[in-house]
């Protein structure tokens, strides 16, 4: 039988903002939550209904901090680049993002704006950080 | 980027004293055994640094020797891993003797963040 699985290794994967991945990634993470609406009338019996009525997507990317010397930089948006865009307000703080799963997988684009952006450092270890993101607007797989 | 915590620490201490690993020890005092179990570090974008869990012992028979040696090697290797392309973090330093055989260990996580190549030195 042929094999028509393929398994990807997780460094095949990224998320860009503004076509830039987050320089110094070490974990990217994608969640889909449903919106779930619930219903009941007395012609269900007492059996609840539900209904999906769209998706919260999120990201969450983890890494290094790190800087890089370039300024306007092309491929990559380093820590500096990442904390000014924590800092935006209105439709400055939404970012076009897309989402590439190796070679072989879909993509995925849409609008994000970042929620969270931490920095942590202590005397020992490199500085990390954790960057969240939420989709606003259609997420949707790029033909 | 290739690991070359090994190769930097032996030449950093290359006129301190011989650094050999603990198959080379030998009864010619003062030496220096060191041991390195380094680590790569990976981001999504490939390796970006090694860590290296790293174990020097002083070996001497006259104390006051394995003390100025161990001091040289202390000064040595802590400018040596703070130049910028890496570093280091100090661990546990002890100091023992047993039959007239004095030693003192030293333990260091040290950093590589950049390749490093052994020096040219001109001996014009």
């Amino acid at each position: 039988m042929p094999d028509t699985t393929s398994r990807i290794l997780g460094y095949n994967i990224a998320l860009k903002l503004n076509s830039k991945t987050c320089l110094g990634r070490t974990q990217e993470d994608l969640s889909v939550t449903p919106t779930v609406k619930e219903s009941i009338t007395k012609d269900n019996e007492g059996n609840k209904k539900y209904a999906i009525t769209g998706q919260e997507v999120t990201f969450k990317v983890s890494g290094l901090v790190t800087f890089d010397s370039a300024t306007g930089t092309t491929t990559t948006m380093d820590s500096d680049d990442l904390m000014d865009q924590s800092l935006k307000k209105g439709s400055a703080a939404e970012i076009p993002c897309q989402y590439y799963r190796g070679t072989t997988g879909k993509a995925y684009s849409g609008t994000v704006i970042m929620t969270n952006y931490t920095e942590s450092s202590n005397a020992e270890d490199e500085a990390t950080y954790t960057a969240d993101f939420k989709v606003t607007g259609a997420f949707e797989a790029v033909s | 980027m290739t690991d070359s915590l090994r190769a930097k620490l032996v030449y950093t201490c290359r006129n301190i004293c011989p650094m050999v690993l603990s198959e080379d020890e030998t009864k010619v005092y003062p030496y220096a055994v060191y041991d390195i179990t380094s680590v790569a570090q990976r981001d999504k974008d490939g390796v970006y640094a090694f860590f290296g869990d790293t174990l020097i012992r002083v070996v001497s028979n006259v104390k006051s020797e394995a003390d100025t040696t161990a001091a040289a090697i202390q000064s040595a290797v802590e400018t040596a891993f703070r130049d910028g392309y890496s570093n280091f973090v100090p661990g546990d330093f002890s100091k023992d003797c047993q039959e007239g055989i004095w030693t003192i260990e030293m333990n260091y996580t040290l950093k590589q963040y950049a390749d490093w190549a052994e020096p040219i030195e001109n001996n014009d």
